[in-house]
């Protein structure tokens, strides 16, 4: 039987991992990766919640949003190969330009 | 039946997520994200999202990863050092805090809405086969069409901007 | 329209005309319309007497009421004026002495430009204008403008020089040392204002006793109504301003600090003598005031050279008479003295200022002598005006100043000790009269030869008002005879309406007691004038210069003030704006500024790293902190 709360503990999780990740990683890739993992955990959630309440709509935000995912994606990795091309080091901690 | 893999696919996302997080190598987080994509698939083919299920393999596993996988590759190309495992205990504690923080409040937000979670009236259950695509196209391009129109033009924008790197990266 | 607003019109509107075209005009007319608004009002205060006395003596006390200021509920402040004995009787005071000083001032201020010409005239009307403000108060509000207007005249013409610094600072000084005063005044009338709900003399005075007989409330008001007086007829502690304040043209001196204004404030007293009476240590204080006041201020005139201080600390003395009398009840006696005091004064201090003008400014009596033959008219009134003022038997001072120590001495509240001060200045008194006129106008002169010769009297403005003011000194006294002769006495009959609810009044002394003071008294006076006469009046009597002394040097006041209060306040001023000001408070500021600055750099430093995994924590923890804000505000139904 569907039970909703178990569909968002299970989204809840994985998002949590996702922030862990985003906090602890260096490497550039990786931390984008944690990124999406957690839009995933969202579209999960929607998903169980859509279901729950019986409405599409809940669908057709998914679709949204991962939409609006692949274009961040993109842009986000344009990015990083923007700023790590001539590095060697993969290092996020090393790109402080911003400080102060 | 759908309870028992729901069960399988469900930890299967977890035992896919953390590795990714997790993972030495740049690539192993990629491989292993990608098969976390793919258990989420079939969550959502479970619980009456066959359309999304199908668009997750065929966009997110399909075009955004492989997009990674490119990314992953020019970087790694000149064999570069990896990452040293090296992260600072504090830092990994505050973030562990921080990640268990979120999942409390999220838990507490979940308690708090039984009446809100209590199982509607299963009227018009959105999992009856070739009707969720229909429904679905409805939703998005009648009902919301605006935004539908939205998400089009800010793909062509991240189009624009990706070029624009691109070449900033060539002239430089 | 009332008469009593064309005796406080014409005044202000003489000086509003003057001051503004007189300049224009010329001085003959400035000296014309002041004259005139003057000789106006004096008219028309004549036919206010005369309306009172053809009344009945128990309506003689009309309120006439004016522009309301301020209401506010029950409450009712107006420009309201009383029109009574004692009211009248200062305003024909006032603007009678005041024409006189405005004749004299035409001849005597002539050198001056048309523009200043113009300025001391209008100064002068509006003087007389505040003073008739005062005097004819019906309640506080309108007693208390009049009292500062005549001490912003009083400040105006006294720094009238203004090119002297001196003038300037004396100014200054006399408006501050006023303020003091004027302290007193306002905490009264706050006082009253609380007790009776009204600033009217007619709620007020005669409901006195609800303050409470010798309650400390009852004190306190009289007190510091007191003090306010003090502060303008310069008794006790605040005299310090008026020997300063002959700065001042003469005819000013004359008028203001001699006649007039310095006689607020026994007006004041002898006003409010319902509240006085209820505290006997407050009429206890005024009298011992007025007493020691006479005599330290008579044994500082004996000691001066110059003339016109001479005269200032004479005034101070003859205040404290006057003040002596109200402090034992003799409110009669003090205003009858009061009367015949601005006649000789004034007439003393004209005098001076026709000295001043034959010997071109010159003060000091130590350079005069033997002008007896070169200025006659200003030295028979001269005389007349000592003789009075010495207290010269059947001269008007001498009866208001036997009145006044008949009644301390024997009076229903006399204290034969009070008396004993008041006689010892009288004998203070005497001799320095003396020295004053024999030093100027007998024995050998001291001026060179020139300006001996040059010495001569000054026209008919000059002679006039003084001939005028010396019969009126003469004359004075026949306000007042001694009750044991049976003959009428004016003056008693015409203030009994005002004094009726006394109850310090009564009668003086006996018959044998009366003639035996008098005996005592002119033996007294002759006793001193000799001895003036022998030290100064005699040809080549010796010339002392010394000016040191308790007495010489004023009794040291001014310094004791100047150590007290003036380097006091310099030395916390200084204080404050060293260590509080500059350390305190800049540094308060500043710290403020530096631990702005220390923050920002701690911020900057540490937080904004420009590292980007720190910036998601903080937007991690944020959002938390707001995820369980909106819980706690939902009212946490997850730990149902």
């Amino acid at each position: 039987m569907f039970q909703v709360e178990q569909v968002l503990v299970l989204a809840l999780a994985l998002f949590a991992t996702g922030v862990f990740g985003v906090l602890v990683r260096r490497d550039p890739v990786v931390l984008f990766i944690s990124i999406e993992m957690m839009f995933n955990a969202v579209n999960l959630a929607l998903v169980g919640l859509a279901r729950h309440e019986g409405l599409v709509l809940g669908h057709a935000l998914v679709l949204f949003v991962v939409a609006v995912a692949a274009a961040e994606v993109a842009v986000g990795l344009g990015i990083i190969i923007a700023l790590f091309r001539a590095r060697t080091d993969m290092d996020v901690d090393r790109i402080d330009e911003l400080k102060g | 039946m759908n309870d028992a893999l729901f069960a399988v696919f469900g930890l299967g996302a977890l035992a896919c997520a953390v590795p990714a997080v997790l993972a030495r190598r740049t690539l192993h987080a990629a491989l292993w994200f990608v098969a976390l994509i793919l258990c989420l698939a079939a969550i959502y083919g479970l619980w009456g999202a066959p359309l999304l299920g199908a668009l997750q393999v065929m966009v997110y596993a399909g075009a955004v990863m492989v997009l990674f996988l490119f990314a992953v590759m020019v970087l790694d190309v000149r064999g570069q050092e990896r990452e040293a495992p090296v992260w600072s205990v504090p830092g990994a504690a505050i973030a562990a805090v921080l990640a268990a923080l979120v999942f409390a409040v999220g838990w507490a937000v979940v308690r708090m809405g039984p009446a809100a979670l209590a199982p509607a009236a299963v009227s018009g259950a959105p999992d009856v086969g070739d009707d969720n695509v229909a429904r679905v196209a409805r939703v998005v391009f009648r009902d919301y069409a605006l935004v539908f129109e939205a998400v089009g033009v800010l793909l062509l924008t991240a189009v624009v901007a990706v070029m624009v790197l691109a070449k900033r990266d060539l002239e430089s | 329209m009332n008469p009593i607003y064309w005796v406080l019109g014409a005044p202000l509107a003489g000086a509003a005309v003057v001051r503004l075209a007189g300049a224009k005009l010329g001085k003959r007319a400035s000296a014309w319309i002041a004259c005139l608004a003057l000789a106006a009002a004096l008219a028309v205060a004549s036919a206010l007497v005369a309306g009172l006395a053809a009344s009945a003596p128990d309506a003689r006390h009309v309120v006439v009421p004016g522009f309301t200021f301020l209401e506010l509920g029950l409450f009712r402040a107006g420009f309201d004026l009383l029109v009574d004995p004692l009211s009248v009787l200062m305003a024909c005071l006032v603007t009678g002495v005041g024409l006189l000083i405005h004749v004299f001032s035409v001849a005597y201020m002539a050198e001056e430009s048309e523009a200043e010409y113009a300025r001391y005239f209008a100064y002068l009307n509006f003087f007389v204008f505040s003073m008739l403000v005062l005097v004819l108060a019906a309640n506080f509000l309108v007693l208390f403008a009049g009292w500062e207007l005549v001490g912003l005249s009083s400040y105006l013409l006294i720094g009238f020089y203004r090119s002297k610094t001196s003038a300037a600072d004396a100014g200054k000084k006399a408006f501050i040392v006023n303020r003091v005063g004027d302290f007193g005044f306002l905490m009264a009338v706050f006082l009253l204002m609380s007790s009776y709900g009204s600033l009217d003399f007619d709620v007020i005075l005669p409901h006195a006793a609800s303050l409470g007989a010798g309650s400390a409330l009852a004190a306190t008001v009289a007190l510091l109504l007191f003090l306010g007086a003090a502060g303008k007829s310069a008794q006790g502690p605040l005299f310090v301003w008026l020997p300063d304040a002959m700065e001042g043209p003469t005819p000013v001196s004359a008028l203001i600090h001699a006649a007039t204004m310095v006689t607020a404030g026994v007006f004041l007293v002898a006003r409010c003598h319902a509240l006085f009476e209820l505290s006997s240590l407050a009429m206890k204080a005024v009298a011992w005031t007025g007493a020691l006041t006479a005599l330290f201020a008579a044994g500082v005139a004996a000691r001066q050279n110059d003339i016109k201080k001479v005269l200032a600390f004479s005034t101070i003395s003859q205040l404290g008479y006057m003040v002596l009398a109200v402090g034992v009840g003799a409110y009669t006696a003090g205003v009858f003295h009061l009367f015949t005091h601005a006649f000789f004064k004034a007439l003393l201090f004209l005098g001076c200022g026709s000295i001043m003008h034959a010997l071109h400014g010159e003060l000091d009596m130590n350079r005069m002598g033997g002008l007896r033959k070169k200025l006659p008219v200003t030295h028979w009134t001269f005389l007349v005006g000592a003789a009075c003022l010495a207290g010269v038997p059947l001269t008007g001072g001498f009866f208001s100043k036997d009145e006044i120590l008949g009644r301390v001495l024997a009076g229903p509240h006399g204290d034969p000790l009070l008396w004993a001060v008041g006689y010892a200045t009288a004998a203070v008194t005497a001799y320095y009269s003396g020295r004053l006129v024999f030093r100027v106008f007998y024995g050998s002169t001291r001026l060179d030869r020139d300006a001996f010769d040059g010495a001569h009297e000054g026209g008919w403005a000059f002679q006039g008002p003084l001939l005028v003011l010396a019969l009126g000194a003469l004359a004075a006294g026949s306000l007042g005879l001694p009750e044991f002769l049976g003959t009428a006495r004016p003056l008693e009959a015409w203030l009994a309406p005002v004094f009726t609810d006394s109850t310090w009044g009564g009668p003086g002394p006996s018959e044998p007691l009366s003639l035996g003071l008098m005996g005592l008294y002119t033996l007294t006076v002759a006793a001193f004038v000799w001895l003036a006469w022998s030290l100064f009046g005699k040809k080549d009597a010796s010339v002392s210069n010394a000016r040191t002394g308790f007495f010489a040097r004023n009794g040291y006041v001014d310094e004791l003030y100047d150590l007290l209060f003036v380097r006091g306040l310099l030395a916390l001023c200084g204080w404050l704006y060293r260590v509080v000001d500059r350390e305190l408070i800049d540094g308060a500021v500043e710290a403020v500024g530096w631990t702005a600055q220390g923050a920002g750099a701690f911020l900057r430093q540490n937080v904004h790293n420009g590292k980007v995994r720190a910036y998601a924590a903080y937007v991690v923890a944020g959002s938390c902190l707001l995820a369980v804000l909106v819980l706690i505000l939902g009212g946490l139904t997850c730990f149902r």
